[in-house]
């Protein structure tokens, strides 16, 4: 038996303008609890909107959304990861991670423990006390991500979050990233550009076309967890990239493809 | 020489030929005239007679400063969380903030004098006055400047009004305030000494240095008047170094104007 969709859709649309045009579209979606789906497309194709609309910082036009059976601004156990670390430079890395929970009222008792654990999942304990801006840039993106953590979400929405950062660095924060996953049971939203990325983290992959943004594909990718280093020496990992990355090119622009 | 004294010489190479300068100018002026340029034997003299008079009429100034300026501070913070609310109300009380910046000292002064009187009150309140709007523009100017990724996250976080202002704009503001800080701590002493020249008073034989400069000037007294001036920049230094200081111990952990590599 299937359990009921954490996330779901129905004939979602947005429009920034009534009379505009559709940016995003009529669109249906399901997610379980604990899948990791990662979105790929073309810019302009509504990947970070439909993010906004699952936060609930954007309120949908037409059709129906639910994160765990409510409308999303009501949740509170969602959490989002920004492309920039977005980290306050005046809080130390500890109070960093506990800045949403103070806004929710944590007490601070339990704010403690849950910073503590979040900045041991990714490995930044020893980082505390420091200021961002004596962090790099793949650290920052780590307290970020513990920030996130600390909310203990059901629904990690994350929008390019390792877009800025080497290639080394990035592929590590991955590894991380699943790692936590394994650990935690909850349900990522990851848009991303790369198209490695994606197949190497997600169970699922959606590839979104653009005018209005829409699914064109939805690709299980049946690759055994834990994924290490290895995985991206597989051959079904190669085929998969190879497989996804000529699906985005079908769905690219003619324009966009040619520059 | 070591290379780390020869990187601290130029400072002293310059005021030593500032001085010498100084002295030079005196002596190329015609004998006549030299009166209007002491010499620095003549300056050490004047400070020599007037330095116990001088000092207690720059520690009136300096309270009468500190006094204003803080007051401007405090006053500015609060008119900048109002101004930074909202749009329409910035548009609506802008002119008149520009207003109290513009109407000059000069006509201000006759009327403080009919209000309230000759004396410490009526300096400091010219001292606020013109010190108060590069403090209100650029705090609220820094209560503006948010950054948007920070204000999504605290959308996200379901931030009241109240939090995204206390926790997030306000220390967002703190390097804005501080410039707004260090311009108001240069005008501050100005603003005191000419406040005091027009609407201070002698009673109780204490007085600032612009009712030092008006008597001196009256007295013909052409070297005591350079020492005032010494001395009124001497108190101006000293302020901005107070600002910087407070500056530096606020925002030299985290903010990028201090980088640690040149601390």
């Amino acid at each position: 038996m299937t359990p009921p969709p954490l996330l779901h859709c129905q004939a979602l649309a947005k429009r920034f303008a009534a009379t505009g045009p559709a940016v995003l579209g009529p669109l249906d979606l399901a997610v379980a609890p604990g899948e990791f789906v990662s979105i790929l497309g073309p810019s302009g194709c509504g990947k970070s909107t439909l993010l906004r609309l699952v936060s609930g910082l954007l309120a949908p036009s037409g059709g129906a959304l639910t994160v765990a059976g409510r409308p999303p601004g009501a949740l509170d156990d969602l959490a989002y990861v920004f492309q920039d670390a977005t980290l306050l430079p005046w809080l130390r890395v500890d109070a960093n991670v506990e800045t949403l929970l103070r806004l929710r009222h944590v007490p601070s008792a339990e704010r403690v423990r849950r910073r503590d654990a979040a900045l041991g999942l990714v490995r930044l304990a020893e980082k505390a006390r420091a200021y961002p801006r004596q962090l790099s840039g793949g650290q920052r993106m780590r307290v970020s991500l513990a920030r996130a953590l600390a909310l203990e979400p059901r629904v990690l929405l994350l929008d390019e979050p390792f877009g800025a950062l080497d290639e080394m660095t990035r592929d590590h924060l991955g590894e991380e990233l699943l790692a936590i996953h394994a650990r935690q049971a909850w349900t990522a939203l990851f848009v991303t550009h790369s198209v490695a990325e994606a197949v190497f983290l997600s169970s699922r992959i959606l590839v979104l076309a653009p005018h209005p943004g829409r699914i064109a594909h939805d690709l299980p990718v049946e690759l055994p967890y834990p994924r290490n280093q290895d995985t991206r020496r597989a051959p079904d990992y190669l085929r998969l990239v190879a497989e996804v990355s000529a699906r985005l090119r079908a769905v690219e622009p003619a324009e966009a493809s040619a520059a | 020489m070591s290379p780390r004294l020869l990187r601290r010489l130029p400072p002293f190479v310059l005021a030593g030929l500032f001085l010498a300068g100084w002295q030079a100018l005196h002596h190329a002026l015609p004998a006549g005239r030299r009166f209007l340029f002491p010499s620095l034997p003549q300056l050490a003299g004047a400070f020599r007679v007037h330095g116990a008079a001088l000092l207690d009429a720059a520690g009136q100034t300096a309270l009468a400063s500190l006094g204003g300026f803080a007051l401007a501070a405090v006053v500015a913070v609060g008119a900048s969380l109002l101004l930074a609310s909202s749009t329409l109300v910035r548009q609506a009380l802008y002119p008149y903030l520009m207003g109290l910046q513009m109407v000059p000292v000069i006509i201000v002064a006759p009327i403080l004098i009919l209000w309230v009187g000759p004396g410490a009150p009526s300096v400091i309140i010219v001292t606020f006055l013109i010190t108060f709007f590069p403090l209100v523009v650029n705090t609220t100017q820094g209560l503006l400047s948010v950054d948007q990724g920070h204000l999504d996250l605290f959308r996200m976080g379901r931030a009241a009004r109240w939090q995204e202002l206390l926790l997030l704009r306000a220390p967002a503001a703190l390097p804005y305030f501080f410039t707004g800080l260090r311009i108001a701590a240069i005008l501050a002493p100005i603003g005191a000494l000419t406040a005091d020249y027009l609407v201070g008073s002698t009673t109780g034989g204490r007085s600032g240095l612009g009712i030092m400069a008006l008597l001196f000037s009256a007295r013909n007294e052409i070297p005591a008047l350079y020492a005032t001036a010494v001395v009124g920049c001497a108190l101006g230094f000293a302020l901005v170094a107070l600002v910087s200081g407070l500056a530096w111990i606020v925002l030299h952990r985290w903010h990028e104007s201090y980088s640690p590599s040149d601390s």
